[in-house]
């Protein structure tokens, strides 16, 4: 059903990672993914798993949430593991047959890269679970200014996002309604070769289109009425502010990267 | 201009452009004028088509008539320069409550306007408070505009209005897509908007009954003013507004029909309450 | 045998979801054939749900729909050839034309029930002079008409499949009084002409009280009442308290009865109103 997809889905929450700063999760998110890809053993990247779960149980989001994310790409994780283990010829043979064959280093390299997916999976939801999209966009907008010396409008950026977001779950009730209405017509969306099934998209499509043009006019008169002239001029009911808690937040990053460094410098990599 | 005009529409015409540039389409309002006047609820009254929508886009300076002049606050709306101040003075709520909501939320969408004039942070945050709480919508603050029912979508884009601080609202048939309930919500707001902050409404309707609860109530047919009075003297010109493809209130109907079987009620009829109280009156006569 | 059987129906939207919600709550209903019936009931109270079941767009969590006698869930494929039969024009259909002409978008339906050229151009044009479209316009786009046109092509796109039961949702919401008397006449048209039933889903009671031979009320899920529109309209108090409204005439005269007038019940419209009042007056001038 079209109506379970969730775009950056938001749970509302007054944990310490809710109240960081936007541009704080946004930078920091960043950096953990690279954190996350500079990881070359299992004592390193267990620092990490660690760390992610401890994000989670600080952002106070059930972890049936979070597996809930994870159930998308499950096919993913699985999928590159069972190529790293059949690919992966380095260590003691397991299990032969013929040229196939398993053996210690890929099975430990196929752990490896579907805890280091899980790790990134979590934290990158993590941004999305904790912050409402108008404050995402906010920060990303904020964090783009330079762009503005390259004549990229970070603003207007922004607000086609926002745009984008508050009429996904319309344009998803639209699209269940026109859908509706042509079945009560007979039309057959759900059997036929791939061309018949393309072919029954046009009822759908069109007047989905059709009326997304009239409210996209509309929206601009509505947007002009209401004295829009772009972002020159323009202030912000919400204030964006640095707290204490972003301050801790980048110094509990650094270390983890000091600890990641260290721990890969220490012990042998799997890579 | 006139102390107590909000909306001075003098003799104004006008026309689309064809497909073809340069060309004009046949004109949409001809020779109108009207003085909106400051603080008062005026219905405008026509058949779809009748040119109600464009009056709208002539009175926010988003569009200029071919002719005459439109005065906003004394501002000419054909003055590039005035276009923003007049839009700030002059909202505009429209019929279709889903496309004229902007943000993911509640709140940051009435605080769009404001944020737009360049207004401080704080004194933003206050308005939108404020104006929240004038429609009722306060506790829905931190929603999903989605979630709401149609009455409440209008009535936080009545708040997105109020919030930019403006002198005058003008409504077009912000009433036509809701249900009963939502269209008791959205009236019930609007008469309260008028009569508690004074602010000037303009409610551009096909529903009678709305028009009705007027000060006054102008009717346009063919892009021209055909009536413009109290409802009492509007909803008296029966043929005219027939002719205009308009219908009168059930009542009026009702009061007619008696007259006609020579039932004299007395008064101007336009309400339930209206009838009920001239046909006791007229029984208790009788007596 | 009814036409329309609805046996315990409930429909839960969402469920194992923290969202689901009971639409419909061990409904009972039966429809008889021809005429037109209204259904009423205010945003939420089910109407819409029940409709869809009709249709089988959507199946019931438990319960039964029985249309002829035959369970419209007994088999995909009866489910798919019940649309032709129960033809359901929803709101704002209009939104919906997507083909590149009239008459194409028209045979749509007729289309997919594999008719013949020589049928579906027999259906086209009947259903197009139903609603008033002239075939000279067959080869226009739909999309260059005027909004009550495109509402008119869209319901000859559901009449042109000649369904033994049609379902309208809201066919006159946004249209101006003229609009509306068009497509009211229209629809009774219909019902004289192929004899066929048509189910009204309406909040207009206007609307109801000016076509309806019959009114089914909804409220939370279920039936709370049915009846012909004398009797529902005479029970104005329970129609308040499910949030609806009686027209005007039948609420004037409530209220006089309520007052303590002696009047006949189950008044609804003007002419009736005013013989009644003027009966009363008669009567109780003798006395």
């Amino acid at each position: 059903m079209i109506k379970d997809i969730t775009i950056g889905q938001y749970f509302p929450g007054k944990s310490f990672i809710h109240r960081l700063d936007a541009r704080t999760k946004l930078i920091l998110v960043l950096a953990l993914l690279v954190i996350i890809f500079l990881c070359q053993n299992f004592f390193s990247l267990a620092l990490i798993f660690v760390f992610s779960l401890f994000c989670v149980l600080l952002s106070r989001i059930p972890l049936k949430t979070m597996m809930k994310g994870l159930k998308a790409i499950v096919f993913v994780v699985i999928l590159t593991a069972i190529l790293q283990i059949f690919y992966n010829e380095s260590g003691d043979i397991l299990w032969q047959w013929r040229a196939v064959k398993i053996t210690t280093g890929g099975v430990s390299m196929a752990i490896f890269i579907a805890v280091r997916i899980v790790c990134l999976i979590f934290i990158s939801s993590l941004l999305t679970y904790t912050t409402s999209p108008t404050l995402l966009t906010d920060g990303i907008e904020r964090l783009l200014k330079p762009l503005r010396l390259i004549h990229i409008e970070p603003h207007t950026l922004a607000m086609m996002m926002t745009i984008a977001l508050r009429f996904i779950p319309t344009l998803i009730e639209e699209v269940d309604h026109i859908m509706s209405a042509q079945k009560a017509r007979g039309a057959d969306m759900e059997t036929g070769n791939v061309i018949k099934r393309a072919k029954a998209l046009i009822p759908i499509l069109i007047p989905l289109f059709v009326n997304s043009f009239r409210r996209a006019y509309d929206l601009a008169y509505a947007m002009e009425c209401r004295c829009y002239r772009g972002g020159d001029g323009r202030t912000r009911m919400r204030v964006m502010k640095f707290s204490w808690r972003d301050g801790v937040a980048f110094v509990i990053s650094a270390a983890l990267l000091a600890g990641v460094i260290l721990l890969n410098h220490f012990f042998e990599a799997v890579l | 201009m006139k102390a107590d005009s909000m909306i001075e529409i003098q003799n104004i015409s006008y026309a689309y452009e064809g497909e073809e540039e340069g060309v004009k389409l046949a004109p949409v309002i001809r020779d109108f004028s009207l003085d909106i006047k400051r603080g008062e609820f005026l219905a405008i009254l026509g058949h779809n088509g009748s040119g109600k929508s464009t009056l709208t886009r002539l009175c926010n300076a988003m569009a200029v008539p071919d002719s005459g002049k439109v005065f906003v606050e004394g501002m000419d709306t054909a003055d590039p320069a005035l276009e923003y101040d007049i839009r700030e003075k002059v909202g505009v709520v429209m019929q279709n409550p889903d496309n004229q909501i902007v943000a993911t939320i509640v709140e940051e969408d009435v605080a769009f306007g404001p944020e737009n004039l360049g207004v401080e942070p704080a004194e933003i945050r206050r308005r939108v408070d404020d104006a929240l709480k004038r429609v009722g919508m306060y506790e829905y603050r931190s929603q999903e505009p989605h979630k709401l029912s149609g009455g409440q979508k209008q009535r936080v884009a009545i708040a997105g209005v109020i919030a930019m601080r403006t002198d005058c609202i003008i409504l077009d048939e912000p009433t036509a897509m809701l249900d009963p309930q939502g269209r008791q919500e959205v009236m019930k707001t609007i008469k309260e908007l008028n009569r508690d902050m004074g602010i000037t409404v303009v409610l551009i309707t096909h529903y009678m009954d709305e028009a009705v609860q007027a000060d006054r109530v102008a009717v346009m047919d063919e892009g021209r003013l055909v009536l413009l009075g109290t409802p009492q003297e509007v909803f008296s010109h029966r043929q005219e507004l027939y002719r205009c493809g308009l219908d009168i209130p059930q009542s009026a109907k009702l009061t007619d029909r008696l007259r006609q079987m020579g039932i004299p009620l007395s008064g101007s009829i336009l309400t339930p309450a209206d009838f009920i109280s001239a046909f006791r009156a007229y029984e208790e006569g009788r007596r | 045998m009814s036409l329309v059987e609805v046996k315990d129906l409930v429909y839960i939207y969402g469920q194992n979801t923290p969202f689901c919600t009971t639409a419909l709550d061990h409904m009972f209903l039966q429809i008889e054939k021809g005429g037109i019936k209204a259904v009423i009931g205010h945003t939420g109270s089910g109407k819409s749900t029940l409709i869809q079941h009709l249709n089988a767009l959507l199946q019931p969590t438990s319960g039964q729909v029985l249309f002829d006698g035959q369970d419209v869930n007994a088999s995909k494929e009866i489910s798919y050839r019940i649309r032709f039969r129960v033809g359901l024009c929803f709101q704002y259909p209009e939104y919906q034309l997507f083909e590149s002409t009239v008459y194409k978008d028209i045979a749509f339906g007729p289309t997919n029930m594999g008719l013949s050229e020589a049928e579906i151009d027999a259906a086209v044009r009947k259903a197009a002079a139903y609603v008033g479209i002239s075939p000279d316009l067959f080869e226009q786009s739909p999309f260059d008409l005027s909004g009550g046109q495109k509402r008119r092509i869209a319901i000859a796109g559901v009449m042109a499949m000649e369904p033994d039961l049609l379902i309208l949702d809201e066919p006159t919401a946004g249209l101006d009084p003229r609009g509306r008397a068009q497509i009211l006449q229209m629809i009774r048209d219909y019902k004289d002409k192929s004899g066929k039933t048509v189910l009204l889903v309406s909040h207009s009671m206007d609307d109801v009280a000016e076509t309806a031979d019959e009114v089914i009320v909804v409220s939370e899920g279920k039936i709370a009442m049915q009846g012909s529109v004398r009797d529902i309209f005479s029970r104005s108090e329970e129609l308040m308290h499910m949030g609806l409204t009686v027209p005007e005439c039948a609420r004037i005269m409530n209220d006089l009865r309520e007052a303590g007038y002696c009047l006949p019940a189950g008044i609804f419209t003007v002419e009736e109103a005013a013989a009644a009042l003027r009966d009363y007056l008669r009567g109780g001038g003798a006395v």
